[in-house]
């Protein structure tokens, strides 16, 4: 009687242990998920926006912080062409990058991070927004 | 009797003396004060230009083994740093036909417990391939072999 108390016990030990190793895991990007998109420069938040919901990204977005899992917070560039690059290398095309950060608003990890750089830009900000949120697709995807 | 307590006296107080004297020079620092454990968490300083949100996406990219944290009161280490960008003039753009920035960046990472610099890196990109994100995952490559070195 004693010595199965003490298996029991022994085995409720071991299992307890085993389960707080794997909820100490990273934390990682979810499909369904909500996530706020914080205000950027240049207003990159709406491009991303549009790019977001153009490339289907199973991400819900939503307005207010306080209703949100996740918040994306990033940063962008934009290099227009200059007269010698128009008359000398005939582009009128800009020089992009930009930059994201999503963070898992409960535990304060950012569970993912992307940044971009597009020479010559075909369409400018929404190029470098739509990589972006193909790679959040691509990422969400692998956590399926 | 009083002769000797006095010698003694003086003895000890030269001692302590010469101790405290010799101690910043012989200090001789642990290892693991300059020690960055492999999933140790990180949170990064804002950066000018944004330039904090390229580090986590290198590192991100790069695989660096650290757990990113957006708040300093849960980190373990907080890294700061600095970036400078030059964009190609004219005359660069005319006669090199080269549009391309140069990069310029420097990073520290502390120890939030021990207030210790525990790495810091320089990076400098003439004719940067992707400007920014060139420099950052130069960063996040070089500390990664730091962490990776024990």
């Amino acid at each position: 009687m004693l010595r199965k108390a003490v298996l029991v016990a022994v085995s409720v030990g071991l299992m307890a242990s085993t389960g707080s190793a794997q909820s100490s895991g990273k934390t990682v990007l979810k499909p369904g998920a909500k996530v706020f998109i914080n205000t950027m420069p240049d207003g990159f938040e709406t491009f991303l926006k549009s790019a977001l919901s153009k490339k289907k990204v199973p991400l819900t977005i939503v307005d207010s912080r306080e209703n949100a899992d996740l918040e994306m917070t990033g940063a962008s560039e934009t290099q227009k062409a200059g007269a010698a690059k128009k008359i000398f290398m005939g582009s009128w095309q800009s020089d992009e990058q930009a930059t994201i950060s999503i963070a898992d608003l409960k535990s304060g990890e950012i569970v993912f991070a992307y940044s971009v750089n597009k020479r010559n830009s075909v369409h400018g900000k929404q190029s470098t927004a739509e990589a972006c949120a193909v790679h959040i697709k691509d990422e969400l995807e692998k956590t399926k | 009797m009083l002769r000797k307590a006095l010698v003694g006296i003086v003895m000890v107080l030269s001692a302590a003396a010469l101790s405290s004297a010799q101690t910043p020079s012989n200090v001789v620092r642990d290892e693991s004060d300059t020690h960055i454990p492999s999933a140790a968490r990180l949170y990064i300083a804002p950066i000018e230009g944004g330039y904090d949100i390229y580090l986590a996406a290198a590192m991100h990219k790069k695989e660096v083994p650290l757990t990113l944290v957006t708040d300093k009161s849960k980190a373990d280490f907080e890294l700061s740093g600095v970036t400078e960008s030059e964009k190609a003039g004219w005359a660069k753009t005319i006669f090199l036909a080269s549009t391309a920035t140069n990069e310029q960046a420097s990073i520290k990472i502390v120890n939030l417990k021990t207030g210790t610099i525990v790495f810091g890196y320089n990076v400098n990109k003439s004719n940067s391939a992707r400007g920014k994100q060139s420099s950052s995952e130069a960063c996040a490559k070089h500390l990664k072999e730091k962490i990776e070195a024990r």
